[in-house]
């Protein structure tokens, strides 16, 4: 084999990386990279929790997206219903906040108030006497949460909802297809652009090292 | 599989009842389903003690929060109403005293109690400003007090006299039965009388005849009821007193009532579709308390009634009642009316828990049961955790059951049928769970975890705790406490409807219990596990 052989293959093998370099730089910009984030699940059949509002003696007042406010409802309300949790009220000298949870129920946005507090190791969680359309609060009632610390951590906007398994992670990056116009996708061409190279600098480079079939380029080199 | 890890909950709530509480059943095959071994309970007719279980089983990955339980036909639940007076009652007499025009003719014939009035008392004259009781009152504890009359005619009589050949007597004056033509096709039950026995002939406000006729006379003075049931052709009908209701407008469940001013008076109008689950009004209405709630609140009381409307005192209506917002609540309730917290219900579940969303459960996949149960207690019309604001999430209802947990109360409902509905023909009461908490935390995977999730309805015809005692034969003996079987024999099916949210996961019957003839041989029992 001619020295000029390596030289070729090379250059044939450079134009075709270079073509699909090319295409993978065209694709990318083809399809957008964004991140998407998933709806809160219900909270309850029916029962959406789309936001919180906190009021904080002492701090400023914040508030909890969708997803954060589903997490903090979950993090205590479940083990509510299904323990039998004795009526606790905080310390006196705790600060209360007061969450104003806005819930959509039959079509309906229907504010739900939970009061909070808590010492270093326990989350206190409270409602007054109200009505939400798909339960309702008969009296003022306290309890220590059973998870004290998931609580507090949703309370803080640190807690993602629990999702149904298989759970999908909350954020997740996607590439979202390209728009399509009514001239159609730019994609496919430039794949099939991108094939065409990597198959013509296959071809050339089988041609290369065929024997006897040198390129004319070649023939006239010094 | 580990069964009931709060098993002994549950045993030691249902020692503590009684027994009142019907236990699990053993988990049925895997089918979204309710029925056996649910049933009804006793299998006699006119029977009080008639709890009512609703056994349910759904398939893992299948969420429920919706529960309509259609009993049997010859089952009724708690609908009278009652309205209270301001009276001062007499020591050892007949008479009581009252403001101008609080009493009337029409509350001749319905019960009245409270003060030194004795069991069994209704109302026997009604002057402009005075009147008088069937039953001397009392030596003591009398004076003025608030009385509560039960609009109805049923009534115990307490001094009465029967022939074999049916005819039903009582003495004439102070004690008179004060029958009237109304009477007829009332219910005679108690002494010598058989099944089906009614009023067939109004005589005078002294006698009636009664057929079947007793097979012995009465032993007079006896103790007879009238008008536990209402008889139409000779088969049991929905009766046509008043109900004790709380109606509501709402998105899901549309219109129940409006509201106009007429003539300088509110008038409350029912749909078509809340006079098809209640009942058509009537003239006995009158003087009945209405609480109408928009944005504003409205107490007022009915001056007359047609089918369809209640005039008020009111001069006007509520402000914000829509087709979708307001609820109006009809009547008081009547002295055997459940009290506000009485337990009447149980709710109990075996399902697979989320271990991230309840402390202490193990993971999903061990398929392990986790059993709960949760008492329910009665609310009357007028006494509903609900509000106007966001209305009740069913058209139109005689009581309210609400369960609580630790924060947090859910609610069921129990719904008149008078024409039937979509999951049972012909008049029923349903019991509707709109908003099952179980859902909220159970492992929701299709295949794995693979164990069903069993849900129990139990109902507990008369509580353990009544707030005042309630003599005997006082009240409106046609008004079972929560639930009572009327007369009816033979099979006796009732249905249910699952949903998760509009949509109908199953509906079928529920256990069928054939009702049999009053015996001195005691029936199997046959009609639950209870």
């Amino acid at each position: 084999m001619t020295p000029c052989c390596p030289r070729a293959v090379t250059f044939v093998a450079t134009c075709a990386l270079a073509g699909l370099t090319l295409l993978g730089a065209s694709i990318g910009t083809a399809g957008a990279s964004t991140t998407t984030t998933l709806p809160p699940p219900e909270l309850l059949s029916g029962v959406t929790v789309t936001g919180a509002a906190i009021q904080t003696p002492g701090a400023p007042d914040r508030s909890l997206d969708a997803n954060q406010a589903t997490a903090f409802m979950q993090s205590w309300l479940p083990d509510s219903v299904f323990q039998k949790i004795p009526q606790s009220r905080p310390p006196k000298s705790l600060p209360v906040a007061r969450l104003v949870v806005s819930t959509k129920y039959q079509g309906r946005d229907i504010p739900m108030t939970v009061y909070y507090a808590s010492d270093p190791t326990t989350a206190w969680v409270g409602m007054p006497p109200q009505n939400f359309g798909w339960a309702f609060v008969q009296s003022e009632r306290w309890i220590a949460a059973p998870q004290s610390k998931r609580v507090m951590a949703a309370f803080l906007g640190k807690l993602q909802p629990v999702r149904p398994p298989p759970a999908p992670p909350t954020t997740t990056t996607t590439t979202l297809p390209p728009k399509h116009s009514s001239s159609g996708s730019a994609a496919p061409w430039l794949l099939l652009g991108g094939a065409a190279v990597v198959a013509a600098g296959g071809v050339a480079a089988w041609r290369l090292r065929a024997p006897g079939r040198r390129p004319k380029v070649e023939a006239e080199s010094p | 599989m580990r069964r009931l890890r709060f098993g002994s909950v549950i045993a030691a709530v249902a020692i503590a009842t009684a027994g009142a509480i019907p236990l699990f059943a053993a988990p049925a095959g895997a089918a979204n389903a309710c029925g056996a071994p649910g049933g009804e309970f006793p299998m006699t007719p006119s029977a009080q003690s008639s709890g009512l279980k609703v056994d349910c089983t759904t398939n893992a990955g299948t969420t429920v929060d919706f529960l309509a339980a259609a009993d049997a036909p010859d089952a009724y639940w708690h609908r009278g109403t009652a309205r209270t007076v301001a009276i001062t009652t007499t020591a050892s007499s007949q008479t009581i005293t009252y403001a101008s025009g609080d009493i009337g003719a029409a509350d001749i014939g319905r019960p009245i109690s409270g003060g030194c009035i004795k069991a069994t008392a209704f109302v026997e004259t009604a002057g402009l400003t005075s009147g008088t009781v069937s039953t001397l009152q009392g030596a003591t504890g009398c004076g003025a007090t608030t009385a509560t009359i039960e609009h109805t005619r049923s009534r115990v009589l307490a001094n009465a006299s029967c022939t074999t050949g049916g005819i039903l007597t009582t003495p004439a004056g102070p004690s008179s039965g004060v029958f009237a033509a109304s009477d007829v096709n009332k219910s005679v039950t108690g002494g010598p009388f058989g099944a089906n026995a009614k009023i067939t002939v109004f005589t005078n406000a002294n006698q009636v005849t009664v057929a079947p006729a007793p097979t012995a006379a009465c032993t007079a003075p006896d103790t007879i009821t009238i008008g536990q049931a209402t008889y139409a052709a000779g088969v049991p009908v929905w009766s046509a007193d008043p109900m004790g209701v709380e109606m509501s407008n709402s998105a899901t469940n549309g219109q129940a009532f409006s509201c106009a001013v007429v003539a300088a008076h509110a008038v409350f109008t029912q749909t078509a579709a809340a006079v098809n689950m209640g009942q058509n009004f009537n003239g006995n209405y009158a003087k009945l308390q209405v609480i109408a709630t928009g944005t504003t609140t409205v107490t007022t009381a009915v001056t007359s009634a047609t089918a369809t409307a209640l005039t008020t005192a009111a001069a006007a209506c509520p402000t914000g009642i829509t087709a979708a917002v307001g609820t109006l609540i009809i009547g008081q309730p009547g002295l055997n009316a459940p009290q506000t917290g009485n337990t009447t219900a149980t709710l109990s579940a075996e399902l697979n828990l989320s271990p991230t969303l309840v402390a202490t459960q193990d993971d999903c996949n061990k398929n392990t049961f986790e059993g709960f149960e949760i008492a329910g207690t009665w609310n009357n019309p007028g006494f509903y955790f609900g509000g106007a604001l966001i209305g009740n999430p069913v058209l139109v209802s005689t009581g309210q059951i609400a369960f609580p947990t630790s924060v947090v109360s859910f609610g069921a409902y129990i719904r008149p049928q008078r024409t039937g509905s979509a999951i049972q023909a012909g008049a029923h009461f349903e019991y509707v769970f709109p908003q099952l908490p179980t859902g909220i935390a159970v492992c929701l995977t299709g295949g794995n975890p693979s164990n069903a999730t069993q849900l129990a309805f139990g109902i507990i015809p008369t509580p353990l705790s009544v707030g005042t005692g309630v003599p005997t034969g006082s009240g409106n003996p046609a008004d079972p406490v929560v639930r009572a079987l009327g007369p009816q024999l033979g099979a006796q099916t009732g249905h249910y409807s699952l949903k998760h949210a509009t949509v109908s996961v199953a509906t079928g019957p529920l256990p069928t219990c054939t009702i049999v003839a009053a015996t001195t041989t005691p029936p199997p029992i046959t009609c639950t596990d209870g």
